[in-house]
């Protein structure tokens, strides 16, 4: 049927599209919801992977992999949360506490 | 023109680590050709295929444990949320 | 053989301990460390006259005594291979009749001159300052007559060179004073660089420079490398340094000036011993002058030289003694005067012995003993009248005779003893000078026979002779006769001054008489043959001519005198009234005016070549020396440059390069986190195409 190398490019397609999003927008919450991007990307792979080859590991991982995602979703707004209260801004530009 | 740059480089390297990832599982790699079904619940509990199989027998504590993150987390965004409000939880 | 012949170093090492007493500690002992000066003296005095005893005793009268030398420190070693064994240079003491007579009569008259001095210097400043520098100089002289070898001879002339100096420039707060010692010192050393070409040249020739070496070598070196010319000039040499230390002309200049001095230097220095020095040195190289081995032609144009200066400085200077009015002046040209009477009369014998050993005759000595006679009369004589002088200005303060008169009643003995040395200066029988003075006429009498040359020179010697005998009486009679014409209260000089004069005046008395104890003084001091001829017997007629002569010519001076400034009946001025006479008075005073040519001649010419040497030095060589350090330091500049430029800026650029590079690095730390997330990202794409990619790249090149 579809070879498993679509269901693969797509999910790199997926991931490359986060990635993107996590380095170069500027607003907090998108880069939140890039990250999403790249989990998502990374579950597909699990459940193509545990499709073809038969093992129900992969979609099992899938499963709790969805869920840390929300979890981990839930954690990252309320990071975000205490930024904005701390600095007045979720402009990722301007948070420098690193800076030389 | 900063921006575009930055863009540009952050274009550049994604483009890269996509080329790389594609690389390495395109071209002759043995992948199996055709997907198999799995059940969501095998009633055969000799095979044990399914889904919820696995899922409730052999990660039952693992799927606890998902559900305390879980409801940790509902938990902290009812919290987070009740902050907004003046009096009620602070600050 | 002498006993004790080690004695005779003490004779120089006395006056020399004395030196150093009086030199180091002087200040603090009484008189200035004069007794210990004089009790040094004293000691030498009484050695010399030990050793010369002895010489006395084994055979120096009428005998050939042979020369004891007596070796000492080794200076200069000998290079071995020279040939001539024997020649090194070494500190050598020479005893034979002539020296040992010297020491005696130097070390006699420095005893009593300093004697003399205690009374005179007695009020003084610098009295350790005197009596050091006599001390040394009287080293010097006993040196200078007991050396062996010329070198040690001009070791010691110079010693007493130095001593002149000093002791003339003792007063050296006075100008007068202190230029008076540096012509003395510069004209002397004139003569001095003659001796010392002189000697260098005898090295040269013959290897050794002792008297009795030459002697002996003399036959064995000519005529190669002693030419003819060569025995000329060593001689002439040694008579230049003759000419500077004995005031002959043209080196007399110093002498008059010297006077500045205090008086007993005068008498001491200029009187009695150093101006003999030079009479010594023409006495002991008349081993060149009459070489008395077969084969060797003798030099007659050195004696002729010699003889005619003498003969022509001794008018000279009494010319120009009779118009001086100060009183040491007068005495200063009566011995220029006297020594050239004794350069002449070494001139004569020389000339009479050279013409006899050159014709294989017997050799006639005289003109040597009479000149070295006339030596030995004159230190006692001259000594004598300088001290007497010097007790006059003792009273008087002045130095001017005009200012001076009729001190014969205030100062009895020293009239006394000045009209003795005045009759022995004029050669007055008995006194001394009548047989010295006549000897030498008549030796230069003989020699005119040999030279015709020699008649003027007796010529000169006579009318000398009239205007010794004038100038003495003229200040013998000027100083003590009449009225006193000054404003001082004269009186008689203590008795440490006046003892010295009376002993002088007995030696001046009986000096000549001692010829008759030895029968004849050329028993005594001769060169090569003694001379035992006695004085006023046996005599031909010719030779009483002589003698009468030479007398008529002193008393008519001395009657002259006493008639011209004791009784006044010839006035003085009727020589000044004539044009020619003023003229000729203006250039006697002026002393031929030789002073200011020599003036003149320093001014033009030494003085603008020193300044156009002085000119070259600051210009060039200076230029030179300037121009290598402004090089230098322009060489130094771009050094310098190329140290900072350079090799400091390579230093300063790797560190500043190091800030940079940090800070750049530093900009990369931004505080982005996503900058860090892209940097990771890229980061894994270089390690997965490092680590994977270089294994495909092998397996697709190196396979098929």
């Amino acid at each position: 049927m579809i070879p498993l190398e679509y269901e693969l490019l797509l999910s790199t397609v997926l991931f490359c599209i986060g990635l993107y999003g996590v380095l170069a927008r500027r607003n907090g919450i998108i880069v939140l919801m890039s990250i999403e991007i790249i989990l998502n990307a990374s579950i597909l792979n699990f459940v193509a992977f545990s499709s073809y080859s038969g093992d129900a590991s992969g979609q099992v991982f899938a499963l709790l992999g969805i869920a840390v995602a929300a979890a981990e979703a839930a954690v990252g707004l309320a990071v975000l949360l205490a930024v904005y209260q701390t600095h007045g801004t979720i402009e990722l530009d301007k948070v420098r506490f690193l800076k030389w | 023109m900063k921006l575009r740059l930055r863009e540009l480089s952050i274009g550049g390297a994604v483009i890269a680590l996509f080329l790389l990832m594609g690389l390495s599982f395109l071209g002759p790699v043995g992948w199996p050709q055709s997907p198999t079904p799995i059940p969501v619940y095998d009633a055969n509990a000799t095979t044990g295929n399914g889904i919820a199989n696995e899922l409730f027998e052999r990660l039952a504590i693992t799927v606890i444990l998902i559900a305390i993150l879980l409801g940790a987390a509902m938990i902290g965004g009812v919290y987070l949320a009740k902050m907004d409000e003046p009096g009620k939880v602070g600050p | 053989m002498i006993e004790n012949a080690w004695l005779a170093w003490l004779i120089l090492l006395f006056p020399l301990g004395a030196f150093l007493v009086a030199g180091l500690v002087g200040r603090r002992l009484p008189e200035g460390g004069g007794h210990v000066v004089v009790g040094a003296m004293a000691a030498s005095f009484l050695l010399s006259l030990y050793i010369f005893v002895q010489v006395l005793l084994q055979g120096g009268l009428g005998g050939y005594f042979p020369a004891e030398t007596l070796h000492g420190y080794i200076w200069i070693p000998s290079v071995s291979g020279t040939g001539v064994s024997g020649n090194d240079i070494e500190i050598t003491l020479l005893i034979d009749n002539l020296s040992s007579l010297m020491l005696v009569l130097v070390s006699f008259l420095c005893l009593l001159i300093f004697v003399y001095s205690l009374g005179y210097m007695h009020e003084e400043e610098g009295k350790p300052r005197y009596y050091a520098e006599v001390s040394l100089f009287a080293t010097g002289m006993l040196g200078t007559v007991s050396a062996d070898n010329f070198l040690q001879l001009l070791i010691f002339w110079e010693i007493m060179g130095l001593c002149s100096y000093l002791l003339i420039g003792f007063w050296y707060h006075k100008p007068e004073a202190a230029a008076a010692a540096k012509k003395a010192f510069l004209v002397t050393r004139v003569g001095d660089v003659l001796l010392l070409v002189g000697v260098l040249i005898i090295w040269n020739v013959f290897g050794t420079l002792s008297f009795e070496g030459i002697r002996v070598q003399m036959a064995a070196r000519y005529p190669d490398p002693l030419t003819p010319e060569l025995l000329t000039l060593i001689p002439l040499l040694l008579f230049g340094g003759a000419v500077g230390k004995s005031a002959q002309f043209p080196l007399h200049a110093w002498l008059p000036d010297a006077m500045e001095g205090p008086t007993t230097v005068s008498a001491l220095i200029h009187a009695a011993t150093m101006v003999k020095a030079g009479v010594y040195l023409v006495a002991r190289s008349f081993i060149f002058l009459v070489p008395m081995a077969p084969g060797i032609e003798p030099p007659f144009t050195a004696i002729l030289v010699i003889a005619a200066i003498g003969g022509f400085t001794t008018l000279f200077a009494a010319t120009m003694a009779v118009v001086n009015t100060d009183i040491k002046r007068v005495l200063a040209f009566s011995t220029i005067s006297q020594l050239a009477y004794m350069f002449l009369g070494l001139g004569a014998g020389a000339y009479l012995m050279a013409t006899e050993a050159s014709r294989g005759e017997e050799v006639n000595t005289a003109g040597y003993s009479a000149a070295l006679y006339h030596l030995f009369n004159h230190a006692f004589f001259k000594a004598l009248l300088f001290l007497a002088a010097g007790s006059v200005l003792h009273a008087v303060h002045t130095n001017d005779m005009r200012e001076m008169g009729g001190l014969s009643k205030a100062m009895p003995i020293t009239s006394k003893v000045m009209l003795f040395g005045g009759l022995a200066l004029a050669g007055i029988v008995p006194f001394s000078g009548f047989f010295s003075k006549g000897e030498i006429l008549t030796v230069t009498f003989e020699a005119g026979a040999e030279h015709a040359g020699f008649y003027l020179l007796y010529a000169f010697g006579v009318i000398t002779a009239f205007l010794t005998a004038f100038y003495m009486f003229r200040l013998w009679f000027l100083t003590f006769h009449g009225k006193y014409r000054g404003h001082g209260h004269p009186h008689e000089s203590p008795r440490v001054m006046t003892i010295p004069l009376m002993i002088l005046a007995g030696f001046a008395l009986v000096s000549g008489l001692l010829a008759y104890a030895m029968q004849g003084f050329g028993n005594l001091v001769f060169f090569e043959r003694p001379h035992a001829a006695l004085p006023l017997m046996g005599m031909a007629l010719q030779e009483y001519g002589l003698e009468a002569v030479s007398l008529g010519v002193a008393v008519s001076g001395i009657a002259l005198a006493w008639a011209a400034y004791a009784t006044k009946r010839i006035p003085a001025e009727r020589f000044t009234a004539s044009k020619g006479g003023a003229f000729v008075h203006r250039m006697l005073l002026r002393r031929y005016w030789i002073d200011d040519l020599y003036d003149g001649f320093g001014r033009s010419v030494v003085y603008r070549g020193a300044r156009g040497l002085d000119w070259f030095d600051r210009r060039v060589v200076d230029g030179i020396v300037n121009a290598v350090g402004r090089g230098g330091l322009k060489v130094a500049t771009v050094t310098d440059a190329v140290d900072r430029r350079v090799i400091d800026g390579a230093v300063n650029a790797l560190s500043l390069e190091t800030i940079r590079t940090s800070w750049r690095l530093r900009q990369r730390q931004t505080g982005q986190v996503q900058n860090y997330a892209w940097v990771v990202v890229v980061g894994i794409v270089v390690v997965v195409i490092l680590v994977f990619g270089f294994s495909y790249l092998r397996r697709f090149l190196g396979g098929p």
